[in-house]
């Protein structure tokens, strides 16, 4: 072999070596997420927080480019969600709800698509591997930066980058939530009949409640001091009950925590309520002004809901 | 900022740049290292006796950090989980409740101020604010599910 | 489309007779700068922020310290009072409504402390007759801090004073007088821009120049030394 050949092989050899090694580690996580968009699953998962646990049966499935995915309480009163594409259609003992997914994501699928915004929030990191539901799992720790949010744990299969274990630790490291497969199993295909044997997706719903969402002509209130990380993801308007009155809920994210804050007209009778309480993992800040009921709840620490709720000016 | 803190100093900012100064918590020790140069030349120009720079209001803001906050005149226990109402407020402040609403019942007066300081209990907050936030951001399908509406 | 609110913009005040009251008698008082920050930072602090307490501890303890200092000798007791003293206004601060000045209600809850601290002790407040209570009571004739002074303590005091001395002589003009009608004849910005013929902003820029030039030379001699003497 000619010694340019020889160059060429060594290059061609250690150049995607070079390149897996420069990798940048946060792209695992991007991997991961389309993972859980992508793969066709079936399993058992178990979560937990410190007010309740239950667990759900889950079929997950990416058929030509659109997911489809059925869950299925298995404690408690029996109730089922099914998902197509970003519609969902939640079945209980009431009868059907149907909303249109926004920012949910249900577990497995925790990780957002775009890192960008976690990286500025949180400090990456890896772990040991251990098994999760008979399976080989990474894992990966993305570390607040910062006292404004929780911490995350994610286990992540490490075939085929499926999320199979997510705990959230406060600032002191005590679990505060978490969620995890007892067992799972991947498939090629799985049919789409599955999904469809409960709901007429042909059929025309139509919502008895109307409410306006993203309906906001004219924000009457400025945000200033924001925590920091956190940015604007979505605003939804509805009418209080009965009244021609609005309230608000405006959403942000950090790119895994949400904080919604809601402004909401004081009604008569009503006393205004201030002050901070955690309901489970969620922490909630309540602040009056001007008439308004201002109260900011998220899965973050309790300094974070009393920053949000004081950001808000008219 | 820098700016900022000398004015602070000098107690000529306003409230935003304030706010702006708060919002800032991991420059809080360095606002307060600034605001301890500014008083050690202020100490020398108007002929007062020197101080050295000493660690003292970080030992005390170390013990207060210790303390329970307090969230106006009401104290929070520092356990992210639980919120803890004085005792011996409550009693107080139940019949200030009480006398508000007759108070108010008697002379038809609307509250318009600032708030009373109600004492926030998991009872105090609507369900649906809980539910709305879930149905919006869960990633736990047993939140998402809670939501109320319904159609046909 | 504008939310209706349940109670309408222009609120009418009511007093509890169910009587308006009339706005246009109402006096309004010039608010002191220095009482509407403490007052801001009072109300933070209220509402739970730790760190804007931290500000009121950092504008005071020296001052709660040279106080303190008239009543107790030695330096590691004056700390304790001083700190006992904030964490105890700390825990009232829920009952401070800004009736008083917020040093007025500090001082009380400082003096209160010492007193309690040397009785603790078995000591009485040394040379403490009536007239010095009384002088002790009148705390804005109050300046000075006495302190034990040794060799070492007068020679830093001495280098400290000529540093700064030194830095204000080589600020430019306009720097220098900034900060000496600031510092040394206690004027506000807005007295300081009508003398020096600026803008507000300008004076504020200047004065802090002129800190920050200053501090820069008093590094090197203010991190050899980390503790009070």
């Amino acid at each position: 072999m000619t010694f340019f050949k020889k160059l060429l092989t060594l290059i061609c050899f250690v150049f995607p070596l070079l390149s897996f090694a420069m990798e940048d580690p946060w792209l695992i996580l991007e991997k991961s997420a389309k993972a859980s968009q992508q793969l066709n699953y079936e399993g058992v998962f178990h979560s937990q927080s410190s007010s309740e646990s239950n667990s759900t049966h889950v079929i997950h499935a990416n058929i030509d480019n659109k997911e489809y995915c059925l869950l299925k309480m298995l404690d408690g009163a029996p109730n089922e969600v099914f998902c197509s594409g970003d519609m969902v259609y939640v079945t209980s003992q009431d009868g059907l709800l149907i909303k249109k997914r926004k920012n949910q994501f249900l577990f497995p699928s925790v990780l957002p698509s775009d890192i960008k915004h976690l990286k500025k929030n949180y400090q990456l990191s890896f772990g040991e591997k251990k098994r999760v539901a008979d399976r080989m799992a990474q894992h990966i720790e993305l570390k607040a930066k910062d006292n404004l949010r929780f911490n995350y744990h994610i286990w992540i299969d490490d075939k085929n980058l499926l999320p199979l274990k997510l705990i959230v630790t406060n600032n002191k490291n005590q679990p505060i939530e978490q969620s995890t497969f007892t067992t799972i199993a991947f498939s090629k295909v799985i049919d789409k009949d599955i999904f469809e044997k409960n709901i007429n997706l042909s059929k025309v719903y139509v919502s008895k409640n109307k409410f306006i969402e993203n309906y906001v002509s004219n924000k009457f209130w400025n945000l200033k001091d924001l925590p920091s990380g956190f940015k604007e993801v979505d605003l939804i308007s509805r009418r209080v009950n009965g009244l021609n009155l609005l309230d608000y809920q405006i959403i942000f994210s950090d790119g895994l925590a949400y904080v919604s804050l809601f402004i909401r007209p004081i009604t008569r009778g009503t006393e205004p309520k201030e002050g901070t309480v955690a309901i489970g993992p969620t922490n909630i800040s309540a602040r009056y002004q001007d008439g308004y009921q201002i109260m900011s709840v998220g899965v973050v620490p309790p300094e974070t809901v009393n920053t949000f709720s004081g950001a808000l000016e008219f | 900022m820098n700016e900022k803190i000398s004015s602070l100093f000098d107690s000529e900012i306003n409230n935003k740049e304030v706010d702006t100064i708060l919002s800032k918590k991991s420059k809080m020790a360095g606002v307060r290292s600034s605001m301890s140069d500014y008083q050690l030349i202020s100490d020398v120009l108007k002929k007062k006796t020197i101080l050295p720079k000493s660690n003292l209001t970080d030992k005390i803001m170390t013990a207060i950090d210790k303390e329970p906050t307090q969230m106006g005149g009401l104290v929070k226990a520092n356990s992210s989980n639980t919120a803890v109402m004085s005792f011996e407020i409550l009693p107080v402040l139940a019949s200030l409740a009480v006398l508000i609403v007759i108070a108010s019942t008697a002379f038809n007066i609307e509250v318009n101020n600032t708030a009373t300081n109600q004492f926030l209990a998991k009872e105090d907050i609507p369900q649906e604010i809980i539910n709305a936030h879930h149905a919006a951001t869960a990633n736990n399908m047993n939140y998402f599910i809670q939501v109320g509406d319904s159609a046909k | 489309m504008q939310p209706l609110k349940v109670v309408s913009e222009n609120s009418t005040v009511y007093n509890s007779s169910n009587n308006k009251l009339d706005n246009s008698k109402m006096e309004i008082k010039p608010v002191n700068p220095d009482r509407a920050l403490d007052q801001k930072l009072v109300e933070k602090a209220q509402k739970g922020d730790k760190q804007a307490f931290s500000l009121l501890v950092e504008k005071y303890q020296l001052k709660l310290y040279r106080l303190i200092s008239r009543m107790v000798r030695d330096q590691s007791e004056i700390e304790d009072i001083v700190q006992d003293s904030f964490i105890k206004a700390y825990r009232a601060i829920g009952n401070f409504r800004g009736d008083s000045a917020f040093y007025t209600w500090l001082y009380r809850i400082g003096i209160n402390t010492a007193k309690n601290h040397l009785v603790s002790l078995g000591k009485r407040p040394k040379a403490m007759d009536a007239n010095e209570i009384e002088e002790m009571e009148n705390y804005e004739s109050m300046s000075e801090l006495r302190v034990s002074e040794t060799p070492e303590s007068t020679m830093m005091s001495n280098q400290i004073a000529d540093t700064v001395n030194g830095a204000i002589q080589n600020l430019p003009d306009e720097l220098r007088e900034a900060i000496s009608l600031r510092e040394i004849d206690g004027l506000c910005y807005e007295e300081i821009s009508e003398l020096m013929d600026c803008p507000i902003g300008t004076v504020r820029s200047r004065i802090f120049r002129a800190r920050e030039t200053i501090a820069e030379k008093l590094k090197p001699l203010i991190e050899t030394t980390n503790k009070r003497w």
